[in-house]
């Protein structure tokens, strides 16, 4: 079985702690986010050989995270698709595709708390209640 | 010009006869185990639902109170997960797949009941029951719209 | 000053088994910068755990991918397993690697073959995939399915294969390894392919290492890393496992790695066929995951590694399951490689990953 390891961590120790694991030689596997109470808690996976180590930490809809793209630069892919689907703004990711990754008919689709999400919500209800122009008991209640 | 390497099974292919079946002049090829379709054996069955419940497709429907099990073998995936959980093994998987067909439409397939009693009542959509007779044939079916025949239900 | 073109490569072209879009920028007919763009499968399977009782989820999982569909059910598995402390028997575990090395075989011929269909050499594509038929009836043969084999669950697998069944199965790969030579040979040795394959898509070591690349694309550089020699589950039998490592690091030292390692997987499922211990198939999975309660665990897809993480809420629905692919860590290493490629070159170098875009996309 895998070493079940988890590190709970703060969003300003993270660039050290990562800074850290690429210097040691270890190597970046996954970041994930996943949706907690309106929060959005993000995993940080890194691997040598057998040893995997994972970070977690919490942020809420409005913190911004630091990208890792400078440090890991195939961590631009995990970047751009938490971004997408949970709403998370990361600080220097290049390439950024603006919300363009996985292109999903309801924003932030994992992360119903978002910003974004809540912005569509609030544009469909007032879309809801403009009464619709065309239809036919509309035009009779207008006339007469 | 290079070297060619494949010369050999290239040659030695010329007299062979197709890899490919000719199918549908030849029939299609199953196994024992393949996972064609699902069957119940109704006699058996005790319209508990769990195979219901279990469903990952949800493609069966059991009513209990009708007395009646139904599949959609459109939306079945063949997994076999109705067929391990069946408490009284009456669900089997057979190798044949189901026909294509024009239109998608359920199996239904109505437990026999020992005896009738009283009235139904009017109206209600209740698939005909058959009175159970001492050395009875099988129960009658829903009558289904007309569709072109299909191996298995 | 050269001039600048920008050609969409994808989402629909005849090399890719499965949609990509690139946009490569041209500099007369040599690339210069390659932008991928992803998103054309993506069916929101991570959104669905929560929807689905975790035990039936394992039938969506393996439906996830058409070629790694049997590493997907046991990665599922193994790490619902590990949130719920279930100890799978000894025989589930041994079966579930025979089949998952019997469909690395078939992932690897299957990407021989496209990989001679993107040279044009179509005769060799038909003859791997003459040669995949076989293990695909094996499939049908052993679990009833020839793709998707819904023989994993949690807890163990569903259905046995006997020793007098395994045994023919070692005699059917047996009979496949000599016309598997000729076809190795082939593409080793064959000029015509090697003009294709040699000195395209280089990718050094130090690269390989910074671009956190994993599988076959890893070790064809010289990164000697497989999950396999860790000893998980059934590969814990094994006597002894090296993995495969090329040290060209081109398109030749990938299909290299990739050649071999069938020959490697023919040879563990003879080991464990004759290791295999009898017993139970399966245990049965009561309750549902603890509330709080996380697992990961890796897999050695015919890609690479496969990360899976899954997190427990108390309820019979996960609160989230994930899957990272292999093919999502190396694309940034396709992308860097396709800089400076020949435009001729782009289909090959793209198939060189091996990509599988649907389980990325999930």
């Amino acid at each position: 079985m895998d070493p079940q390891v988890f590190f709970d961590s703060e969003l300003e120790q993270l660039l050290l702690r990562v800074q850290d694991y690429q210097q040691r030689g270890w190597r970046f596997v996954n970041l994930c986010g996943s949706s907690v109470e309106g929060q959005v808690e993000l995993l940080y996976s890194f691997a040598q050989g057998k040893q995997l180590e994972n970070l977690r930490l919490l942020v809420s809809n409005e913190q911004s995270v630091p990208s890792l793209s400078a440090i890991f630069v195939n961590s631009f892919f995990f970047e751009n698709e938490t971004h997408d689907l949970f709403g998370v703004n990361f600080k220097g990711l290049a390439p950024n595709f603006g919300g363009r990754f996985y292109p999903t008919s309801v924003p932030t689709p994992m992360n119903p708390a978002s910003a974004q999400a809540q912005a569509r919500l609030q544009e469909v209800e007032a879309l809801a209640q403009v009464p619709s122009p065309s239809s036919p008991e509309q035009q009779e209640r207008q006339d007469g | 010009m290079g070297s060619f390497r494949l010369t050999k099974m290239s040659l030695r292919n010329l007299g062979r006869k197709p890899a490919t079946r000719p199918y549908p002049q030849q029939p299609a090829r199953y196994t024992p185990r393949t996972k064609g379709h699902i069957v119940n054996n109704i006699e058996l069955c005790i319209l508990c639902s769990i195979c219901q419940k279990r469903c990952p497709a949800t493609a069966l429907t059991v009513n209990k109170a009708q007395g009646t099990w139904t599949i959609n073998p459109f939306s079945c995936v063949q997994c076999g997960t109705c067929v391990r959980v069946c408490p009284k093994k009456s669900l089997r998987m057979q190798p044949e797949y189901t026909a294509a067909a024009a239109q998608m439409h359920d199996c239904t397939l109505v437990k026999p009941e020992p005896a009738l009693d009283g009235e139904r009542s009017l109206g209600s959509e209740r698939p005909q029951r058959s009175e159970r007779l001492p050395g009875s044939e099988r129960p009658q079916r829903k009558p289904r719209p007309e569709r072109p025949s299909r191996i298995g239900c | 000053m050269a001039k600048h073109t920008v050609i969409p490569f994808g989402p629909q072209h005849p090399v890719l088994p499965e949609p990509l879009h690139l946009d490569l920028v041209l500099e007369d007919e040599r690339v210069v910068e390659a932008i991928p763009q992803v998103g054309f499968i993506h069916r929101g399977l991570e959104k669905l755990v929560e929807k689905r009782d975790f035990q039936t989820f394992v039938n969506i999982t393996e439906r996830i991918c058409g070629i790694c569909s049997f590493g997907h059910s046991l990665g599922y598995s193994q790490t619902i397993e590990n949130l719920m402390g279930v100890e799978v028997p000894p025989r589930a575990e041994v079966l579930r690697v025979i089949w998952h090395e019997l469909s690395r075989v078939h992932s690897h011929l299957l990407w021989l073959g496209l990989l001679a269909d993107a040279f044009g050499f179509e005769n060799l594509f038909m003859q791997c995939w003459r040669l995949r038929e076989r293990i695909l009836d094996i499939f049908e043969r052993t679990t009833g399915g020839r793709v998707i084999l819904s023989a994993c669950n949690v807890g163990g697998v569903n259905q046995d294969i006997t020793n007098e069944d395994l045994r023919g199965i070692v005699h059917i790969l047996e009979g496949l390894v000599d016309e598997y030579n000729e076809l190795v040979n082939t593409f080793l040795t064959d000029s015509s392919v090697a003009n294709r394959l040699r000195g395209v898509g280089y990718l050094s070591k130090d690269q390989a290492r910074d671009f956190c690349t994993v599988g076959p694309f890893a070790r064809a550089s010289g990164i000697a890393e497989d999950i396999r020699s860790y000893g998980y589950g059934g590969y814990g039998l094994l006597s002894a496992f090296e993995p495969v490592v090329a040290e060209e690091g081109d398109g030749y030292a990938r299909c290299k790695v990739r050649a071999l390692e069938v020959l490697q997987s023919i040879q563990i499922i003879k080991e464990l066929v004759e290791k295999i211990p009898d017993g139970e198939l399966s245990v049965r999975v009561k309750g549902s995951p603890v509330a709080g309660s996380v697992a990961v665990s890796r897999l050695e897809q015919p890609r690479g590694e496969c990360f899976y993480y899954a997190k427990g809420n108390g309820s019979k629905y996960l609160s989230r399951f994930r899957i990272r692919t292999p093919t999502a860590q190396n694309v940034a290493g396709m992308v860097h490689t396709l800089q400076g490629c020949d435009f001729a070159d782009v289909p090959l170098n793209i198939l060189t990953i091996d990509p599988c875009i649907s389980c990325t996309e999930r």
